[in-house]
């Protein structure tokens, strides 16, 4: 599947763990990028094209929230999907969010079959 | 305040474990603490104050963190994936209890999870599940601010 997908998340062993479920759901290994915060993920996406961002929201240096309200300053990023998979359950938080454009979220602990019916969605990849 | 009790915070942790990473646990039979070697904790804020103190063996560890990577437990470090799986466990762990107490509705502000050398807190007045993973012991305190 030619998609690219990053995954922002500060946990090193999460980020391996969903890189797993990214593949499972049909995103070649090679399209997939990884950063550990909002400002390494703003990084990524000023050097290449992004198709979908799995984000988390509470990381140091820059967070879920900060990198979204920046991604959206931007309007050559615009059509960059976003969907947060965090612990957060707080709606005025998540209702925030989706002023900024994320377009689903997922809550931690999930199971995989859940974040990749989530990236099949969005990808439009058929299951 | 809202109240949870031993059972509720077992069934937080044993949810959490068997979603992210296949973890079945029991509650411990017999008293595992002298296997204690790893440590993370994560505090929150908001209406109330507390943390969460987490202390586990190397091989419930490597089991944890093999599991959320599928791989072999070998095929990991303790000291390396280990700790990371448990401050990421802390994470989920602090969302879930904050969730609980009625983040959804009220802002509570959760830490970012840190790795420690040693068990800080937990004491007195702390609620204590101690879970074990055939032989190998996890025990989650938490503790509220008075």
């Amino acid at each position: 599947m030619k998609c690219n997908v990053l995954i922002v998340d500060d946990s090193k062993i999460l980020r391996t763990a969903i890189k797993k479920i990214v593949r499972v759901a049909g995103v070649d290994e090679n399209r997939i990028r990884e950063a550990a915060n909002g400002q390494e993920a703003l990084d990524v996406l000023g050097k290449e094209w992004i198709d979908l961002v799995l984000l988390d929201l509470n990381m140091p240096v820059m967070d879920g929230e900060q990198f979204a309200t920046e991604l959206r300053k931007n309007p050559d990023l615009s059509g960059v999907a976003v969907v947060v998979v965090s612990t957060e359950s707080n709606q005025e938080r998540m209702e925030r969010m989706r002023e900024l454009g994320v377009i689903a979220s997922l809550r931690k602990p999930f199971e995989a079959e859940e974040l990749c019916k989530i990236i099949t969605e969005h990808l439009g990849i058929a299951a | 305040m809202t109240e949870i009790t031993i059972n509720e915070l077992e069934q937080i942790v044993t949810d959490a474990l068997e979603r992210t990473a296949f973890v079945m646990v029991d509650v411990e039979d017999e008293d595992l603490s002298g296997m204690l070697s790893h440590h993370a904790r994560v505090v929150y804020s908001g209406p109330e104050n507390g943390q969460l103190l987490l202390s586990a063996s190397g091989g419930f560890l490597a089991e944890l963190a093999s599991n959320l990577i599928g791989v072999e437990p070998d095929e990991v470090s303790p000291d390396l994936e280990g700790v990371d799986a448990l401050a990421e466990l802390a994470n989920i762990l602090g969302g879930s209890l904050v969730n609980r107490l009625g983040a959804e509705s009220v802002p509570y502000t959760l830490g970012l999870p840190e790795s420690l050398s040693a068990a800080t807190g937990g004491g007195a007045g702390s609620l204590v599940c101690r879970l074990e993973s055939e032989g190998e012991p996890l025990h989650v305190s938490w503790t509220r601010a008075a």
